[in-house]
């Protein structure tokens, strides 16, 4: 969930993480992005808001710097692909709980592909390959399932949720095998990736974050609604129907014509 | 679409449909980038009258970033070279009223003179924003890989890679266009992120209509949004400042 949190914050800095990808085939009919209104805590989600950011300016924020300071960009590109190689397991489960077998198939041959040739995941020698990554919780599952967001949440620690992604995040506790697995040193083997995952995603959004507070009006309305959005859309992995989108007819008055230098437009020439 | 043909030296006409990769527009596109953004300050609309959507956003977008990258000129003449580009992208009149949502729109409506205001004070914004936020690109080669007609010849979805600075991997940003006159204009942009889609002016929306509340506060946003103008404008200032 706290993944959401920063690339929600990363879009609204045009963010440095989004990947380009091969589009999807066949998609099927999606409402426009209309998140309308889904805070009945208002008052609670903008406190714990308050919080999260007072936690991170004291806290999260130089750690995430000292950590870039430190380490080299290839170090912390493998770090972040180690990561994410550990989150294939969850994706998979619910790749194949929403029937969704190419892309299960997609993320079963990255993980072999960069456990191995990759070094346990140091290298995502897949992307080359044009095995995109994708990513999927159990939130994503029930929205496939038709279950709604529900009222919109703000964690303290963990960030924007709502009650449907918060249920899923407990469901993929469960789904993840790592979770299970008794070796020596299985705990502070748990305890190391939470921290570094905490610490990795912060690092790869700290413009990002600066730039929620410099370009919105009011952070916490965008950050809000920037989640939202992309929840929406990860539930249809994406996919939008073009038909489905707003008409752009709504011309201001002529009074109200733009105030701009631009040159007036000729009208058109002929060859 | 059509591509067609001006005074200025054109490739010859030909028609694209569906979906057709056209890296050979990107190829060329940054090379002219400077020449085309001042020939399009010059006389905009005749020189790009007929062209297609993918062509215009192509063309346009990187002059766009090229000028941001342009560090022979003052940061005044810079920014006064990257506003004249995107008013002349963008179709920000229309932009400026979808953003408030209908309520607020129907209120400007009524009011010429609050509507002036707000469209002077958002585009102060917009420009202020994205010359920040597009800074992470400057320099480097926006590429169109495909355009989907939404309503042929009128409502254009043109998808583009471009790679952040410091990156190896690129970025989709998708652009819907639609014919004004004899002009292709941007009315809104997407981000694709890990499987995610955002639609800018839609969020952009959302977050107005939020902050309006029931009221339409209209005078209340200008405020809020010419601060935020201000902030940007400090940070910008201040990265000039360091080179």
């Amino acid at each position: 969930m706290r993944r959401h949190w920063l690339i929600a914050a990363l879009v609204l800095g045009t963010g440095g993480v989004a990947q380009a990808q091969e589009a999807a085939p066949a998609p099927p009919p999606v409402a426009p992005q209309d998140v309308g209104q889904a805070d009945p805590f208002e008052g609670f989600n903008r406190a714990m808001f308050a919080f999260n950011a007072r936690v991170d300016e004291f806290a999260l924020e130089p750690v995430a710097r000292g950590y870039r300071a430190v380490t080299p960009k290839f170090f912390r590109t493998g770090v972040s692909n180690v990561l994410s190689n550990l989150t294939a397991p969850v994706t998979f489960a619910n790749d194949v709980l929403q029937v969704e077998p190419t892309r299960a198939g997609t993320t079963l041959a990255r993980f072999g592909i960069n456990s191995t040739i990759g070094v346990v995941g140091l290298f995502d020698v897949a992307s080359g390959m044009g095995l995109e990554k994708h990513s999927e919780d159990f939130g994503q599952t029930l929205g496939r399932w038709g279950v709604a967001p529900g009222p919109y949440i703000v964690l303290p620690l963990l960030g924007p949720s709502t009650l449907r992604d918060g249920s899923g995040r407990i469901v993929d506790g469960f789904l993840d095998p790592i979770n299970y697995a008794e070796f020596d040193g299985d705990d502070a083997f748990r305890i190391t990736r939470g921290v570094l995952t905490v610490v990795s995603a912060r690092e790869a959004g700290i413009e990002a974050f600066e730039s929620l507070f410099a370009t919105s009006v009011d952070p916490y309305v965008s950050l809000r609604t920037t989640y939202l959005i992309l929840r929406e859309s990860a539930v249809q992995n994406g996919r939008t129907n073009v038909q489905d989108l707003p008409e752009f007819d709504e011309i201001p008055d002529e009074a109200g014509q733009e105030p701009s230098p631009a040159p007036a437009q000729p009208p058109p020439q002929g060859n | 679409m059509k591509l067609g043909r001006s005074r200025h030296r054109r490739p010859p006409s030909r028609r694209h449909r569906g979906t057709e990769v056209i890296d050979r527009l990107s190829r060329r596109a940054f090379a002219v980038a400077a020449l085309a953004s001042a020939a399009s300050l010059a006389a905009p609309s005749a020189a790009f009258a007929e062209v297609s959507a993918a062509e215009y956003v192509s063309r346009q977008g990187n002059a766009a970033l090229a000028a941001l990258a342009n560090r022979g000129v003052t940061p005044a003449a810079r920014q006064a070279q990257f506003r004249a580009l995107m008013l002349q992208l963008a179709d920000m009149p229309s932009i400026s009223a979808y953003v408030l949502g209908p309520n607020a729109s129907r209120r400007l409506r009524a009011d010429p003179a609050l509507n002036a205001e707000w469209q002077a004070a958002f585009i102060d914004y917009c420009v202020a924003v994205y010359e920040d936020q597009l800074d992470q690109f400057r320099g480097n080669e926006m590429k169109v890989t495909r355009s989907t007609d939404r309503v042929p010849g009128r409502d254009v979805i043109v998808e583009t890679q471009i790679i952040p600075r410091g990156q190896t991997r690129p970025m989709l940003v998708e652009w819907r266009l639609v014919k004004r006159g004899a002009d292709w204009k941007v009315v809104d942009a997407s981000l694709v992120i890990e499987d995610s889609r955002i639609w800018l002016a839609q969020r952009q929306r959302a977050d107005f209509e939020a902050t309006l509340g029931t009221r339409a506060d209209v005078p209340a946003l200008l405020a809020l949004i010419r601060r935020q103008t201000a902030t940007m404008r400090t940070r910008i200032a201040a990265r000039s400042a360091r080179g």
